[in-house]
This record gives structure tokens, C-alpha cells and sequence, in this order.
């Protein structure tokens, strides 16, 4: 059976726990999708934001897949992906940063354990600011 | 051949008929109580009308009139509605969602989401993950409720990649997407309480899911402190000297009648009034604040095929008893219009 929409279904679901744990220090989801380590460095990133009382509000308008290979247990897909993020004070509400737009080209690495496919490392291999 | 002619009678396909229909309101009622094995019941029901429809195809080769076609499509509906009925067990996929509202949840959330009928495990679904935005109640006269409007995203996989689509979905008017049906099933409002110590200490931060039903009273328990609250939804809170009430179901002016308890001296109350929210009170050395309502709403996703296999079904039926029976009713037309007797002036 095609590998295909379960490495989608992944990617998609580790950048809605990306998401959540940016803007609620949640880090639920995001342990279902992505290795130790991956969860470990994204930990650090969002505490050190935390620190200064900042945190992500970000909406993923989509993800477009472009490319998806597949050897035995790693995984290694290619997306296009568009959002748009701004960042907030969280003791006074108040915008840090206005809101922005975003296109990445990203290229994701998996890793299958235990038959669950698991983000492993990502990549933005190119960002710009659309309007 | 008498077995055969026992098989194909009708006196056991009503019986089997009874019988599937028994066990069709029992798995409705209870779903647990399903087995793949009493399938054969619906198979041997299948198998006999299909005999029967044979058996009279093969005895009445010459005279095959009207009736005879009406009474085979009604034969076929029945076989049709066996056969969507049975397997609409084995491959319907049914879900109850709880969506509080700024939550993503996913699928597979097990907190949230409570899968009744999967039984092929048929993975690969379109959504990903569903968020509640907002949730309004209209009222008329604010008394009545006379609609919901839940606004969701839904994050879809679809051939062209993830994306985000927006919907707002009202009681009888669900959202679709590739044969799957999005339908608002209920809604309510979650209150989160927060518990601190005399230092400001947090021992109890969550949103409660309590009872909204303004004339009966809720408990939840927080076992940190070992304390039991009893507690009374107001939606539009009024006090007229040691009473409360609600004016409205509608949540203008939100608020909680509570009564605390000691587990260990249950008899005796450690605070007891009304919370408005964003209010709190003090008792023990501790303090309790009602902080937020976060509306939630309850979502169904359904995804049957067989719909339209029992639709079809129906159809045959009714088009069946139709082509079959009216031959008979002109004739009796005819007849009774024959004997009428004639008046003269």
C-alpha cells in the first residue's frame, strides 16, 4: 500500500501541532508527529520566545506536496506550503510583530518507529514574503 | 425440493425478515452488541428472496404481465435494502466530535473524538484536524432557541495538497466533502474554574464539563483540595434578595450558583453563593474564580454509502407495489363504476 497520504497526513498534522504549541505551549499533538529530538529543539525555540513574553499566532492556508520519496523506513518529502503568522505579547495582548505572510519551500525528513511515521528533521530550503 | 420450496416460502422470509429487523434495532440502540456473525441472519433473508424472485421468473415464463414486473421490482427494492442495510454495518464510518471552541483536534484525539462505527478501519481520511471559531444561538423572543451556527475550519487532504476550508454549520444543513457529512449535533459551554492556594499557588486550572440545564444542579470534584462543588448554571443571572434565576437561556450575563464541600466534613458548607464570571471568592485560605465560558459544540461525521443503496431500494418498492396493485384498482374502478345505479329525473 502507498505510503504516500499517511507521510501527508504526518506533515500536515506536525505543522497543526507546530501551531498550537507556538501559541499555547502545548505540546501534545506534536509528540505523536515528531521524533525526541525534533520535539526537543522545537521546545527550546518556543521557550526562549516564551521568555520574552512572546508567542506565535499562525494560520497554515496550505500545503502543497511536490515531491515524496521513500527508502525502507525514511522518508524524505518536498511541500510548498503558505502562512501567515503574527506575534503577540502574551501578558498585554498587544501585537509584537504585525502580521505577516509567508511562502516556504520546505523539505521534511521522516522516520518510521514502531510503524508510525515521525518527522524527524525539517528544512526551509527558501522563505519569502508575499503580500 | 421441499427444502427449497421452505426456503423460498414466504412464511420464512417474514420470519427472517422479523428477525433482521430485531437485530437492526438493536445494533441502532446498542452498537456494542454487533457481531459479524449474525450477518447470516440478513444473508439467509437475501438468500431467499433471491430464490423466490428466481422461482418466479422460471413459473411464469409465459405470463409475464404487468404485475408480474411489479412484483418483481419489489422483490429487488426488498433484496436492495437487505443488502445496504447488512453491509452499511461493516463499511459506515460514524464519529461523534467535541469541538471546544480555539481547539484544533484531530481524528485521532482521543479526548475529543469518539469512533462508534469503523469497522474496516478505513484509513486515509480527508480531514485532518476541525477547530470551532464561533458559536452563536439565536433566540426568539430570547426564550426560544430557533438556530445554532458553529463556524469551522476543517483542514483537508485532497489531491492537490492540505488545505484549510471554512464552513458554517447549522442543524440540518451539515457540511459535505467526498461523501463524508459534517452535522451539528449539539452544543454547550465549558466553564473553567481556577483554584489557588493563599500564596497565589494554582491547585486547579481546567474548563469543567458541566451540566447547561438551568433547573438541575452538577458536581465535579477537585481532588487536589478535596473538595466537592456543587453547581447551578445561570446563562442571564438575576438575584432578587436570596434567590437567583435566569432571565434568559442566553449567555449575557453568565454565571454559577455554587456550593462548596469538604469530602471530609460533607455535611457542612465551606462557601456557598453565585459566581459571575471573571468574579471569585475567598474560603479557607484558598480562592475560587470562575474565569472563562468557552462555548463547545458536538459534531457527528457520517460517512454511508449504503444511503443510497436503501434509497433506491424504497423506490423499487413503492414503484413496485404501485405497477403491481393498480391493475387491480381500475378494476375494482370499473367495476364499482359498472354497478352504480342509474337515476332518472
Amino acid at each position: 500500500m502507498s505510503e504516500k497520504p499517511e507521510l501527508k497526513t504526518v506533515i500536515a498534522k506536525y505543522n497543526n501541532a507546530i501551531i498550537e504549541a507556538y501559541k499555547n505551549q502545548n505540546f501534545e499533538h506534536f509528540m505523536q508527529v515528531a521524533t525526541d529530538a525534533e520535539i526537543n529543539k522545537i521546545g527550546v525555540i518556543i521557550n526562549s520566545f516564551r521568555q520574552a513574553d512572546q508567542i506565535m499566532e499562525a494560520e497554515l492556508r496550505k500545503i502543497d506536496f511536490q515531491e515524496i520519496k521513500t527508502q525502507g523506513d525514511k522518508a524524505d518529502v518536498k511541500t510548498s506550503e503558505d502562512w501567515s503568522y503574527r506575534w503577540i505579547d502574551y501578558k498585554t495582548g498587544q501585537e509584537v510583530e504585525p502580521l505577516k505572510n509567508i511562502h516556504y519551500e520546505m523539505l521534511y525528513h521522516l522516520i518510521k518507529k514502531d510503524g508510525k511515521w515521525l518527522v524527524e528533521k525539517v528544512e526551509a530550503m527558501k522563505e519569502s514574503e508575499t503580500r | 425440493m421441499k427444502f427449497l420450496s421452505f426456503l423460498t416460502s414466504r412464511g420464512f422470509a417474514v420470519f427472517l425478515l422479523a428477525v433482521s429487523i430485531g437485530l437492526l434495532v438493536s445494533w441502532n440502540k446498542y452498537p456494542n452488541l454487533y457481531s459479524p456473525i449474525f450477518l447470516i441472519i440478513p444473508a439467509c433473508l437475501f438468500l431467499s428472496i433471491s430464490l423466490c424472485i428466481a422461482n418466479r421468473i422460471t413459473a411464469c415464463k409465459l405470463k409475464r404481465d404487468i404485475r408480474f414486473w411489479g412484483s418483481t421490482a419489489f422483490h429487488i427494492g426488498m433484496l436492495v435494502i437487505v443488502a445496504a442495510t447488512s453491509l452499511g454495518y461493516s463499511i459506515r464510518f460514524f464519529a461523534m466530535i467535541v469541538l471546544p471552541q480555539g481547539v484544533s483536534v484531530t481524528l485521532d484525539d482521543k479526548s475529543f473524538v469518539a469512533v462508534y462505527e469503523d469497522r474496516l478501519h478505513s484509513g486515509g481520511r480527508p480531514f485532518v484536524n476541525l477547530k470551532l471559531n464561533e458559536f452563536e444561538a439565536k433566540y426568539a423572543e430570547e426564550q426560544f432557541p430557533v438556530e445554532y451556527i458553529a463556524d469551522i475550519t476543517i483542514g483537508i487532504i485532497d489531491k492537490d495538497g492540505y488545505r484549510n476550508l471554512t464552513d458554517k454549520i447549522r442543524i440540518n444543513k451539515p457540511f459535505n466533502y467526498d461523501g463524508y457529512n459534517i452535522l451539528f449535533e449539539n452544543s454547550g459551554y465549558s466553564p473553567r474554574f481556577v483554584l489557588k492556594d493563599r500564596d497565589g499557588g494554582v491547585i486547579f486550572n481546567s474548563y469543567i464539563n458541566l451540566s447547561n440545564n438551568i433547573k438541575s444542579e452538577d458536581v465535579f470534584y477537585i481532588k487536589e483540595a478535596g473538595l466537592t462543588l456543587y453547581t447551578r448554571f445561570f446563562p442571564d443571572v438575576f438575584r432578587e434578595g436570596t434567590k437567583a434565576g435566569s432571565r434568559s437561556p442566553m449567555t449575557r450575563n453568565p454565571a454559577f450558583g455554587i456550593k462548596v464541600v469538604k469530602r471530609n466534613s460533607p455535611f457542612t458548607d465551606a462557601w456557598k453563593g453565585i459566581l459571575k464570571k471573571g468574579e471569585s471568592a475567598r474560603f479557607d485560605n484558598m480562592t475560587l474564580e470562575f474565569a472563562d465560558l468557552k462555548p463547545y459544540v458536538v459534531i457527528k461525521v457520517v460517512k454511508d454509502p449504503t444511503y443510497w443503496g436503501i434509497f433506491a431500494g424504497w423506490i423499487l418498492i413503492i414503484l413496485g407495489l404501485l405497477i403491481r396493485y393498480m391493475p387491480m384498482v381500475k378494476q375494482l374502478q370499473t367495476i364499482s363504476n359498472n354497478q352504480q345505479p342509474t337515476t332518472n329525473n
